[in-house]
């Protein structure tokens, strides 16, 4: 074995991708959904497809059968289901009454109260998008939405006071999905409600970690706060993030431990909880002290100690500093892991996170880098305030044809760490810092559209440069209809522009071509 | 990457004789000179050049200018670039005194062709001296160059003295991972302006501010077996990355003072090596909570295969 530990030697992974979604309209589901697809896309099994559910209490009973005749409407409304499409009401009728109302579903009321909730539950199956079940012993309706996953998250659900008690609201609709490798975890994607005035939609995550015996069961919640998360995934891993507000982050990763370069075989797998993702890389202790969880062959424990991790490691030049080459580039190094397996231990370096780099410079969250003939994706980004180091840990969504590193039993060839294909510690094109004309783009744009006036002006993200002239630029339009996007119609879809005239400015550009329209805050890439 | 073997010759001695100025500057003498390149005459001594496999040189000058206060006669070692246009701070190294005075034994020096160190032999803080040319980025692999060609350099020599010279209490390559006061980096014909900087060996380690005295104690980067990281000694100043010290590497725990250790490499062809390393520099850091001193990176120096003498001459 070399003397020197190769930091440049990165595990790949076999799968890996990356997905965008907004969070609206449907808010928490398809956050879920776009989650879930990614996950299973890499590799992950879907266990189990949840409904959606919600309980009703009757703990002072149920009205029973009166006898009656003659016609009756709708009146004395016991439960209404409300959904983003319809809305369904269920009123009682005597025995002997002929039901006649048209705005609702109508049921008898039994010869006892129990009688009376069971035949509400025969008609709200029969009638609507929910599963009515009874439980006898303590006078409560289970509603379970028939569609399995997050969809029906969030329908409403409300009760005749006089007699039924609920919350109102219809959640924990999703999925569960288990990882792969030797630290395999399993996490719930939920659709809940959070805490607040007036309690905030959420993603809730639970994740079950641990080897065999000793796991446990943490959750966190992801809030659903700005339009546009982005997700990455491998089968070991997986992190999302708004790049906004770094509460709406969480994370999960099962490292690589390979123990011919020195690491001890061990069950691990770690939670970076909400709000420490993004903005560092050591990520026990978020900006209000939350916290995460680490499993190091022992149960899962949750602190909040950035000393103790979970974190990765990076090279540490002069203080508050960047590390660049002499050719004035970044150092890329494989992403060690250090955690402690609790509170009251020493962390050590337990693996290096699959498909996944240390930058020594700062990055925008979000942004892309290529390296070793490879894509990544930056999903956290700390500066050098307070002494910190200068780092960015940058996850690949696509190989691009590069080999994976077998060592996940995928048959990919071994990475050696050399350069060229495949060596990890050779970023031989780099996306160099915005500005200095090398690599690829991305941000968000506003293009002006006039037949005679073929401005796209930068809104964030990196600025444009003189080396893009000659390429074009990819639009991608949210919900909008433009002649330019294949797809027509509205809805997300990506169309290439024409080809870019010139770069005016770092901030303005041009195309050869009219853009006949107008719009905003279109992401673009180029080339 | 991997060590950056010179090939050449490397001496290191324990016996400098620090008790007359004619018998250090002799026995350092005895000592640079089969490493350096030439050798010339200088007021109180002499001047060698240091020359890097990759061609580049420095110089490195000993002397007795007369150095004294009013317990210490001291011999000054100074690095300068090749052309002596461009110089950094001297180093006094102390001449013993007798008496209650007497501050020293004998002193060490670790030499290869490109590279000098001299330290008062088993103790780290004052009278000690190191300066080197660095290794450019090897041209087929490895962070530093794949990103494109490497720039054109001149010239790329460091140096770092104890706290003789100019600023007191600054730390130095014997006894931490960055020198703080006394040091210099001269780059393409320009010493870099040292202000408010230090030169630093860049350690692996978790990316807070791990020379925050007054948090939690840095956390070391170490496998859960125990065993530390050790990679490149890569030296660095401000944003920039200079080069990669030759003969060397670094260990992410502390390790005592002038002990050796025997580790195998792997060469290029996969053939194993024994090699011989000393460990250069220690410091405990106060507050102990800081990632100062060497608690984050040990500089490790090549001795020698142990089926050699103490000179080596080990090609990579």
């Amino acid at each position: 074995m070399p003397l020197i530990d190769n930091i440049g030697v990165v595990p790949y992974s076999a799968k890996k991708g990356s997905s965008k979604v907004r969070s609206q309209p449907m808010f928490a589901s398809a956050i879920i959904e776009a989650l879930k697809t990614q996950l299973v896309a890499c590799g992950w099994t879907l266990a189990e497809a949840i409904p959606a559910s919600a309980t009703i209490e009757y703990p002072l009973g149920f009205p029973f059968s009166l006898g009656g005749s003659g016609l009756v409407g709708c009146g004395g409304t016991t439960v209404i289901i409300t959904t983003p499409f319809a809305q369904f009401r269920y009123c009682p009728y005597q025995p002997g009454q002929t039901p006649v109302g048209i705005g609702c579903f109508q049921f008898a009321l039994g010869a006892t109260g129990i009688d009376s909730l069971a035949n509400l539950c025969t008609v709200i199956s029969a009638t609507s998008p929910y599963n009515a079940t009874l439980n006898l012993a303590g006078n409560v309706i289970t509603l379970t939405s028939k569609i399995v996953g997050p969809f029906s998250n969030f329908d409403l659900v409300s009760a005749d006071g006089r007699f039924g008690v609920t919350g109102g609201n219809i959640d924990g609709g999703g999925y569960t999905l288990e990882s792969v490798g030797s630290s395999p975890y399993s996490v719930n994607l939920l659709g809940t409600f959070g805490i607040g005035i007036p309690p905030p939609m959420v993603v809730q995550m639970n994740f079950t970690l641990g080897p065999s015996g000793t796991q446990g069961t943490v959750s966190y919640n992801l809030g659903i706060g700005a339009s546009e998360y982005t997700v990455v995934a491998n089968p070991y891993s997986f992190a999302i993030f708004d790049g906004v507000d770094p509460f709406n982050s969480l994370a999960a990763f099962a490292p690589c431990v390979p123990t011919s370069e020195g690491f001890t075989e061990a069950y691990c797998a770690f939670v970076v909880g909400p709000a420490n993702l993004t903005d560092q890389l050591m990520w026990g202790g978020g900006p209000e002290g939350q916290p995460s969880t680490n499993s190091l062959d022992a149960s899962p424990a949750t602190f909040a100690d950035n000393r103790r991790g979970p974190g990765v490691l990076c090279l540490r030049a002069t203080p508050g500093f960047p590390a660049f080459t002499l050719n004035g580039q970044p150092v890329v190094i494989a992403a060690y892991a250090m955690l402690a397996a609790s509170r009251s231990v020493e962390p050590t370096v337990v693996g290096k996170l699959w498909d996944c780099l240390v930058l020594s410079n700062t990055m925008v969250v979000g942004g892309q880098f290529e390296t070793g003939g490879r894509t990544f994706l930056c999903i956290a980004s700390q500066d050098g305030t307070s002494g910190k180091s200068p780092a960015s840990l940058l996850f690949c969504i696509d190989d691009n044809g590069q080999p994976n590193s077998g060592l996940d039993g995928s048959g990919g060839s071994t990475d050696t760490g050399g350069s060229g294909a495949g060596g990890g510690d050779s970023p031989s094109n780099p996306t160099a810092p915005p500005g200095s004309g090398n690599g690829s783009f991305t941000g968000t744009c506003t293009c002006s559209g006039s037949p005679n006036n073929h401005t796209v002006s930068w809104a964030s993200g990196d600025k444009f440069d003189p080396s893009m002239a000659g390429q074009t630029l990819t639009i991608t339009l949210f919900g909008l209809v433009h002649p330019w996007v294949s797809a027509g119609g509205s809805g997300d879809a990506t169309g290439t522009l024409p080809v870019i005239a010139s770069v005016v400015s770092p901030t303005v550009l041009t195309t050869t071509e009219d853009l006949n329209s107008s719009f905003d805050g279109a992401p673009y890439t180029s080339p | 990457m991997g060590v950056r073997y010179s090939g050449k010759p490397i001496l290191y001695s324990t016996t400098i004789r620090a008790d007359t100025s004619a018998n250090m500057r002799a026995d350092l003498d005895a000592i640079i000179s089969p490493a350096a390149v030439a050798r010339a005459s200088a007021t109180g001594g002499f001047k060698y050049t240091l020359q890097s496999p990759d061609g580049l040189q420095m110089k490195v000058w000993v002397q007795d200018l007369g150095d004294n206060d009013e317990f210490h006669n001291y011999i000054r070692v100074t690095a300068t670039s090749a052309d002596e246009e461009r110089a950094g701070p001297f180093a006094l190294l102390s001449l013993a005194q007798g008496g209650s005075f007497q501050p020293v034994g004998t002193y060490e020096a670790w030499v290869n062709c490109c590279q000098f160190f001299v330290s008062v032999f088993g103790a780290a803080g004052a009278y000690n001296f190191a300066c080197g040319v660095l290794a450019l980025p090897s041209a087929d692999s490895g962070p530093c160059t794949a990103t494109g060609s490497v720039p054109e350099v001149t010239e790329l020599w460091w140096s770092s003295a104890s706290d003789n010279d100019t600023v007191h209490g600054a730390l130095n390559f014997r006894e931490a991972r960055y020198d703080s006061g006394n040091w210099a980096l001269s780059y393409n014909g320009a010493l870099i302006d040292t202000t408010g900087l230090a030169l630093g060996m860049m350690p692996l380690c978790e990316s807070l501010n791990v020379d925050y005295a007054y948090g939690s104690p840095a956390a070391i980067a170490r496998y859960t077996s125990g065993v530390g990281f050790r990679i490149d000694a890569l030296i660095a100043a401000a944003s920039q990355i200079y080069g990669q010290m030759w003969d060397a590497h670094l260990y992410s725990l502390p390790e005592t003072l002038d002990s050796t250790v025997d580790l195998t490499d792997t060469d290029a062809a996969g053939n194993s090596m024994d090699t011989t390393w000393l460990v250069w520099n220690n410091g405990v850091p106060s507050p102990p909570t800081a990632g100062t001193g060497t608690v984050l990176a040990t500089l490790y120096l090549l001795t020698a295969g142990p089926a050699t003498e103490s000179l080596a001459n080990i090609a990579y």
